[in-house]
C-alpha cells in the first residue's frame, strides 16, 4: 500500500445525467508504467482530468503519495508532482519551443517554497531565495533572478536535447510537425519536475517508426527522471509493448485489469472492442 | 539573417533615446498646440500599454480601464488642488475632512493616484476574474460604470457633476514622457521575464497553463493590478494635462475605454511598441479628423461640417483596419532593432534578387 503513488477510490463523475466514469478504483505503484485503454468515449480522458484537477469527481477520492488531492486546484496538483500532456495538443502555439518548455518551469522556480527546498539540497547550484517578492526581482532583473532565468534556460535546453527537439528551440511551437509537437508536450510536462507523468495518447498521429522512437524515449526519460507513467493509447502494439499493467475502461466502468497478456485474452475486453459474438 | 550584437543594440538604443530627448526638448518649436499633442501622445501611450498588459499579454478582455484612469485622475487632482480652489469649487457640499486641508506635490500625488487605482483594480478583479471571456468584459464594464456613477454622485468627495476645475497643469512633456519610459521599462521587463511567459501562456491556453502549475487567477490578478496602477498614473497625468475633470461618459467614461481599445487593437494586441504606435496614430488622427467638424474646402467644393463627424470617420478607419489588417501594426511581436534590420534586409534582398 505504501508504494501506491496514485490511488483512485470509488471515483464517480457525472455530467448531468451522464455517468462518465462509474465507481472506478485503481492504483499505480512507484516506478510503474500503467496503461489505460478502452474504446472511444469510455471516459479515459475524464479520468485524467479528474486526476489533474480540471474536473471535480462527483464522489470518491484521489490520493497522491498518500495525500488526498480530490478537488485541489490544477496548479497545486501540478506542483505536487503530477504533469500531463493533452490528447488534442495544447501547446502555447505563439511562443517558441524553448519558451514553451520554460513556462513549465515557471511555477517551480518562482515558488519560494520550491526554491528554499532546492537551496537546502544544493546551496552552490541554487541561489538562496531572496526576501524580495519574486515579481519585483523579475521586473528589475536582480542578479538572483537572472541566475534563475539562466538555470531555467539551461534546463529547458537540456530537456529539449533529451526529446531531440533542440534544433527547433527558436521556432514557434505551431511551426513544428505534429509528431514533434507531441514530444514538445512531453518536454513541457517534464519541465515541471513531475514524479507522475500522465500521457494522453502520446503516439496518436505518429507513423510506426516515430512511435517506436517515442517508445524508446519514454523508457529513457522514465529511467532518467525516475518517473511513474500513466498513459492512454489507442495503438495496441504500443501499449502492449510498453505497459506493465493495463486498466480497461468501457462506458465508464472498469472491465478488466492486469498484465498485457491477461488483458489481451480477457473475453470482456474483446467484446468491448469488437462487440458481442455474432451467432449466424 | 545576421544577428545584431548586444553592443549594436545598446548603441542604437542610446542614439534613439538621445534623438527623442532632442525632439522633446525642442517640442515647443511646433507651437503650444502641438507640444500639448506630443504630451497627450505619451499619456495615451501609458494608457494603451497598461491596457495591453491585460487585454493583449494576459489575454483577458477587460473593459474597465476608464474606471481606473478616472480614479487615478480624481485622486491625484484632489491631492494637488490648492485649499482655496477646493473651497471655491465645492460649494454644493464641502469636501470631506482630510482632503480639504491637504495639498501635496504632483509626483507623490501621481504615485498615490496609481496606488489607489491599483487597489480598486484588486477589489474589482477579485470577484470578476472568476469569470471568463465576455462575462468578464461585461463585469468590468459595469464596474467602470459604477465608478463613474459614484464619482458623479458623491458631491462631498468629487464635487459630482460639477467636476473639478482649476487643476494646475503640471503635466509637462517631461513628466509625461518620463512616466511613459518608466511604463515601457516596467511592463516590457515584465513581459520578457518568467512572469511574462506565464502571462502569455495564460492568454494562449488557460487550461494548459493551469496544468503546467501556473496559478492562473493570481497571475491574472497581478497583471490586472499592475495595469490598474499605470492606468491610475496615466489618469493623474491626464488630469493635470486637461486641468478640468468631469464624470461625463465621453470624458472619463466608457468612451475612453474604447479609445484606448482602438489604440491597442490598431497597434497590435499584446505588443508594447504597438501600443505606442497606436497611441501616436490615435492622437494624430483624432486631432486631424476634427477639421471635418467644421466646413471643409475640398477642391472648390465645400463639405458642410457636421458635429460628431470625426467620430464617425474614426470608426470607419477602425473598421477598415479590422477588415484588412486584423493583427494590427505589430501583431504580438515587439519593434526591435533586430526586427527592423530583418525587415529592411528582406526588402533590399527582394529588390536585389
Amino acid at each position: 500500500m505504501a508504494d501506491n503513488i496514485l490511488r483512485l477510490e470509488r471515483m464517480t463523475i457525472k455530467f448531468g445525467g451522464l455517468t462518465a466514469v462509474d465507481d472506478l478504483s485503481m492504483y499505480i505503484n512507484k516506478g510503474e508504467l500503467v496503461g489505460l485503454i478502452g474504446p472511444n468515449g469510455a471516459g479515459k480522458t475524464t479520468v485524467f482530468n479528474v486526476i489533474t484537477g480540471i474536473y471535480k469527481p462527483s464522489s470518491g477520492k484521489v490520493y497522491f503519495k498518500g495525500i488526498d488531492i480530490t478537488g485541489l486546484k490544477p496548479h497545486l496538483i501540478n506542483q505536487m508532482g503530477i504533469a500531463r500532456t493533452f490528447q488534442n495538443i495544447r501547446l502555447f502555439s505563439d511562443m517558441t519551443v524553448l519558451e514553451n518548455t520554460m513556462v513549465g518551469q515557471h511555477s517551480y522556480f518562482t515558488n519560494r517554497k520550491a526554491l528554499k527546498f532546492l537551496h537546502a539540497q544544493d546551496p552552490q547550484k541554487y541561489p538562496k531565495p531572496s526576501w524580495k517578492p519574486w515579481l519585483f526581482s523579475a521586473i528589475f532583473k536582480t542578479p538572483d533572478y537572472t541566475k534563475v532565468e539562466k538555470m531555467m534556460r539551461e534546463k529547458a535546453l537540456d530537456l529539449l536535447e533529451k526529446m531531440e527537439l533542440k534544433k527547433y528551440a527558436d521556432l514557434k511551437a505551431s511551426a513544428l510537425p505534429y509528431g514533434q509537437q507531441r514530444k514538445l508536450e512531453i518536454a513541457r510536462a517534464l519541465a515541471t519536475n513531475p514524479t507522475l507523468l500522465i500521457l494522453d495518447e502520446p503516439a496518436a498521429g505518429m507513423n510506426p517508426q516515430e512511435s517506436q522512437r517515442l517508445l524508446e524515449s519514454i523508457r529513457k526519460i522514465m529511467e532518467d527522471f525516475s518517473l511513474t507513467i500513466l498513459l492512454i493509447e489507442h495503438d495496441m502494439k504500443f501499449v502492449m509493448n510498453i505497459c506493465e499493467r493495463i486498466y480497461v475502461l468501457d462506458y465508464g466502468k472498469l472491465i478488466s485489469h492486469g498484465t498485457p497478456e491477461s488483458v489481451q485474452n480477457d473475453k470482456k475486453v474483446i467484446e468491448a472492442y469488437l462487440g458481442d459474438e455474432i451467432y449466424v | 539573417m545576421k544577428k545584431l550584437s548586444f553592443k549594436v543594440n545598446l548603441i542604437l538604443t542610446i542614439v534613439f533615446l538621445i534623438g527623442v530627448y532632442f525632439f522633446l526638448a525642442n517640442a515647443n518649436i511646433f507651437g503650444d498646440y502641438w507640444s500639448r499633442i506630443i504630451t497627450l501622445i505619451a499619456i495615451y501611450g501609458i494608457m494603451a500599454i497598461s491596457y495591453t498588459l491585460v487585454n493583449g499579454i494576459t489575454g483577458i478582455f477587460s473593459l474597465g480601464q476608464a474606471g481606473f484612469i478616472a480614479i487615478g485622475a480624481y485622486t491625484s487632482a484632489l491631492l494637488t488642488l490648492s485649499i482655496q480652489q477646493k473651497e471655491m469649487s465645492f460649494f454644493i457640499q464641502p469636501l470631506i475632512w482630510p482632503l480639504n486641508s491637504i495639498q501635496i506635490g504632483f509626483f507623490p500625488a501621481t504615485i498615490i493616484g496609481g496606488l489607489v487605482a491599483a487597489f480598486f483594480a484588486f477589489l474589482i478583479g477579485y470577484p470578476s476574474l472568476r469569470l471568463t471571456g465576455d462575462y468578464f468584459a461585461i463585469a468590468t464594464l459595469a464596474f467602470a460604470e459604477i465608478i463613474r456613477i459614484l464619482i458623479q454622485n458623491s458631491y462631498g468627495l468629487t464635487n459630482g457633476t460639477l467636476g473639478l476645475k482649476g487643476i494646475s497643469s503640471y503635466t509637462t512633456v517631461w513628466w509625461a514622457w518620463g512616466w511613459l519610459l518608466v511604463t515601457v521599462i516596467v511592463i516590457g521587463s515584465l513581459k520578457f521575464s518568467s512572469y511574462g511567459r506565464a502571462l502569455r501562456a495564460i492568454s494562449e491556453d488557460p487550461v494548459a497553463a493551469k496544468v503546467m502549475g501556473i496559478d492562473v487567477f493570481r497571475h491574472q490578478m497581478m497583471a490586472f493590478v499592475i495595469s490598474g496602477f499605470f492606468a491610475g498614473v496615466s489618469g493623474s497625468l491626464y488630469a493635470h494635462w486637461i486641468t478640468t475633470l468631469d464624470p461625463r461618459p465621453a470624458s472619463l467614461g466608457v468612451m475612453l475605454t474604447f479609445y484606448v481599445l482602438i489604440m491597442i487593437v490598431i497597434g497590435g494586441l499584446g505588443s508594447i511598441s504597438g501600443a505606442i504606435i497606436g497611441a501616436i496614430f490615435f492622437a494624430f488622427v483624432s486631432q486631424w479628423l476634427r477639421m471635418f467638424e467644421s466646413n471643409v474646402n475640398f477642391f472648390g467644393f465645400t463639405i458642410p461640417g457636421v458635429p460628431g463627424m470625426s467620430m464617425l470617420m474614426l470608426s470607419a478607419i477602425f473598421i477598415l483596419v479590422m477588415i484588412f489588417w486584423r493583427r494590427g501594426v505589430m501583431g504580438k511581436s515587439e519593434l526591435s532593432w533586430q526586427s527592423m534590420y530583418n525587415f529592411f534586409k528582406k526588402r533590399v534582398g527582394d529588390e536585389n534578387g
